[in-house]
């Protein structure tokens, strides 16, 4: 029930109201959206030297490697490799997925689906978007200082990313960037978890919100309790570096009373391990939503997914530990985390097969965002199952920081956030910008991904079963990794692949913006709030706050008159 | 009734959103003593060896003299809810120089500590002590700020609007909320 109705405030009329520092939630929604597309070029870009490193180590990087590397002649030195991961984690997570999933799609999707006008605190959301642009400018900032950017891997371990692991002042600066964007996380979800309580349209209940909503709010929750956590983390690590404290030195590093190094992993991955959901969470909502939308029928089992997602985001808090099985932690505590981390099995087994529930004898139509969420089940169906191996403490011991683990994450976090990603961009454009995509240049865009992203991931579960580690410069020094060598480089040919794919989305998304088909109010025949609104969405959202009577799912009613199979949220159950 | 219900809507608004803030920030000072814990329990001698127990006197008197700010905001809310704004101005700018005394007596905390030989540099013992210390004020900072606000908004207030009670009741939350975290703060570092 909404406990109130927002004013209609009035259009903005100049261009920096209107464009540059809006109040309005879908201009900030697309704000975070450039700002993510901007950084997903730069760590896209990085992830495409780091694979030209390993796959022909001493040959110049094309095209701009004699302009970046000149002293070298093109090639990419060690110490450059190692910024390079470091970046392309860091970006890729905290300045691509975050902004792209959590910013622009909590942003735009969050009031349109709950039937209100805006965010609870509207100018606390512009305020979240502007300091997220000044960490991305101290992150970039930081490339240029005299001994380069953060070298100490997206994790940023002590001691590699204290004074004696990285000196120069780029992983200060790196290490500044992620608390500033911790603070802009935190405000965005402190607006994002009113904004869903007080806000939603009279008659919704929490039931009766969409999926994509139940996962940007749980997303919120995690947010708003664990950055702070790593924000503590990235405190002491700047005191450590700046002022000379002594929290993470151990040993002849520190002067008397030894500091501790393995408890910045502790800080981190109690963070972290959340993160992971707070990435994945979002794009889980986005897909149960869609499959029912595409399959023309209602989510399987849609209460029971919530809660699965929401018995996930509890237990994601106790299992940080399985990130540490190698760092001599006790039998005892190795065992409690491995129990809790298989019992997220269950949970997202539940929810697993109610995706499957739900396409099982749907009328599917494969439009764009249907496919790409269809590449969801199949890759986070893959990253989930590999994530048992990792959670085991037997099998993680051998696993542990191999290729193996890249391959997981990459699954679990890049390749099931980024089709997310991409199923919602391609589903909400015409709310977003009143146009459509062209829908051949889609598939085309689809199946050059999934068929590249495949081949990276799964390459690299391979070289890491063979024993790769994860940071290696160069592959060919050592004789046990020679016969990977053709597998990695097969790694390297289909992340270009990938990358080329992306032009086909990057060309699809311009043109559609200057010179696509103009959308019709409702071009995906749904029913929940934000289609009953013309496209694309106007200033104020809802002329009069909707009323909810139905769920968000209510397709494929046979009770429904001839020639309609699904039914708006504001329009009374249809019964037999 | 419409009014009634606005006012409602607000507090319940205003409500979820402090605590959400304040279970944040609690999070982040939580870190802070969990990290104390692990580096305490696993420590053979505390004080570390060749480190003396700390004078307890400004640290003490950094403690009254939050708590007394403290108590001085509760007294200003008390006012303005029974509307004397005069003595709520009393109240509120004694709230306000108290934070300021706190402040001061941080500063004096650091000092004599120097003079003991404890630097931030000392050892893990020196960095706890200087590090929390320091993440405590930078949030008093911030704290003092919005005191100094509130002493602006109700320069002249004579009539209590409901935006306005709300605003100083968050304001007391979070100031509340940092006077204990200093309590804790020096049990845990000082006293034990």
């Amino acid at each position: 029930m909404a406990f109130y109705e927002q004013h209609i405030h009035e259009a903005p009329k100049t261009f920096l109201k209107k464009y540059v520092f809006s109040f309005d939630h879908k201009v900030i929604g697309k704000q975070f959206l450039w700002y993510g597309i901007f950084f997903l070029g730069i760590g896209g870009i990085m992830a495409l030297m780091i694979r030209w490193a390993l796959a022909f180590p001493g040959v110049a990087f094309p095209v701009f490697g004699n302009f970046l590397f000149p002293e070298t002649g093109g090639v990419i030195p060690p110490d450059t490799y190692s910024m390079l991961f470091t970046l392309h984690g860091t970006i890729m997570i905290f300045y691509a997925i975050t902004p792209i999933l959590i910013g622009c799609f909590g942003n735009f999707c969050i009031p349109l689906m709950i039937g209100a006008r805006d965010m609870a605190f509207p100018s606390a959301n512009m305020l979240s978007f502007w300091i997220a642009v000044l960490s991305g400018a101290v992150l970039l900032a930081s490339l240029f200082t005299p001994l380069g950017g953060a070298a100490g891997g997206w994790t940023s371990y002590p001691t590699l990313s204290t004074l004696i692991g990285s000196p120069g002042v780029g992983q200060t600066l790196w290490t500044l960037a992620i608390f500033i964007l911790g603070v802009s996380s935190t405000m965005g979800a402190i607006n994002y978890i009113t904004t869903v309580i007080t806000l939603r349209a009279p008659g919704m209940g929490y039931f009766d919100m969409p999926l994509t909503v139940w996962g940007l709010w749980l997303t919120a929750i995690l947010n708003a309790i664990f950055l702070p956590v790593l924000g503590a983390g990235c405190l002491l690590l700047i005191f450590d570096r700046v002022f000379g404290t002594h929290f993470f030195l151990a040993g002849a590093a520190a002067t008397s009373g030894n500091g501790d190094p393995i408890l910045f992993q502790h800080v981190f991955w109690i963070f972290g391990h959340p993160e992971v959901y707070i990435l994945i969470l979002p794009a889980w909502g986005i897909v149960s939503d869609l499959l029912s939308f595409f399959s023309r029928k209602p989510a399987f089992g849609a209460k029971a997914t919530a809660l699965s997602m929401t018995s996930i985001t509890i237990l994601s808090t106790l299992v940080y530990g399985h990130h540490m099985f190698t760092t001599s932690m006790s039998p005892l505590l190795t065992q409690s985390f491995m129990t809790l981390t298989m019992t997220i099995s269950i949970p997202s087994t539940v929810f697993f097969f109610n995706w499957l529930g739900t396409i099982w004898r749907g009328s599917i139509r494969f439009d764009s965002p249907m496919l790409f969420s269809l590449g969801v089940v199949f890759v986070f169906g893959l990253g989930g199952l590999t994530g048992l191996y990792l959670g085991t403490v037997t099998t993680d011991l051998y696993l542990h920081d191999t290729y193996f683990v890249v391959g997981h994450f990459h699954y679990t976090m890049a390749a099931s956030v980024l089709l997310g990603g991409f199923a919602g961009i391609y589903f909400w454009m015409p709310k977003m910008f009143g146009v459509m995509m062209n829908e051949a240049i889609a598939k085309v865009h689809f199946w050059i991904t999934m068929l590249g992203l495949n081949g990276v991931f799964m390459g690299m579960l391979f070289v890491g079963y063979g024993g790769m580690h994860r940071r290696l410069y160069n592959p060919f020094w050592y004789d046990f990794l020679q016969k990977l060598i053709p597998i990695n480089t097969f790694i390297t040919w289909s992340a270009i692949l990938m990358g080329f794919g992306q032009f086909f989305f990057l060309y699809n998304f311009i043109h559609a913006l200057l010179k696509g088909k103009k959308a019709e109010d409702n071009p995906w025949n749904v029913g929940t709030l934000e289609w009953t609104i013309p496209s694309p969405a106007p200033n104020y959202n809802f002329k009069d706050i909707p009323v909810v009577k139905c769920g968000p799912h209510e397709l494929g009613n046979p009770a429904l008159p001839e020639g309609r199979d699904f039914q708006y949220q504001t329009e009374e159950l249809v019964k037999a | 009734m419409e009014n009634q219900k606005a006012k409602n809507i607000q507090t319940i608004q205003s409500s979820i959103t402090m605590t959400v803030l304040l279970v944040s920030f609690s999070m982040l000072f939580g870190t802070l003593f969990m990290g104390y814990m692990v580096y305490r329990v696993r420590a053979t001698a505390w004080p570390p060896m060749g480190m003396n127990d700390l004078s307890l006197f400004y640290p003490s008197v950094s403690t009254v003299v939050i708590a007394l700010s403290s108590i001085a905001f509760y007294f200003f809310e008390q006012q303005i809810n029974l509307k004397k704004f005069s003595p709520a101005r009393l109240y509120l700018l004694s709230s306000l120089f108290l934070g300021l005394g706190f402040c001061l007596s941080q500063v004096m905390v650091w000092k004599d500590l120097a003079l003991r030989g404890i630097t931030q540099g000392s050892g893990i013992f020196g960095s706890m002590i200087y590090g929390f210390t320091w993440i405590h004020i930078a949030h008093v900072a911030v704290g003092v700020t919005l005191l100094v606000w509130l002493v602006i908004k109700f320069k002249n207030v004579s009539v209590l609007n409901h935006q306005d009670s709300l605003k100083a009741k968050n304001v007391g939350m979070f100031w509340h909320f940092l006077g204990l975290v200093w309590l804790l703060m020096y049990l845990i570092l000082f006293v034990f």
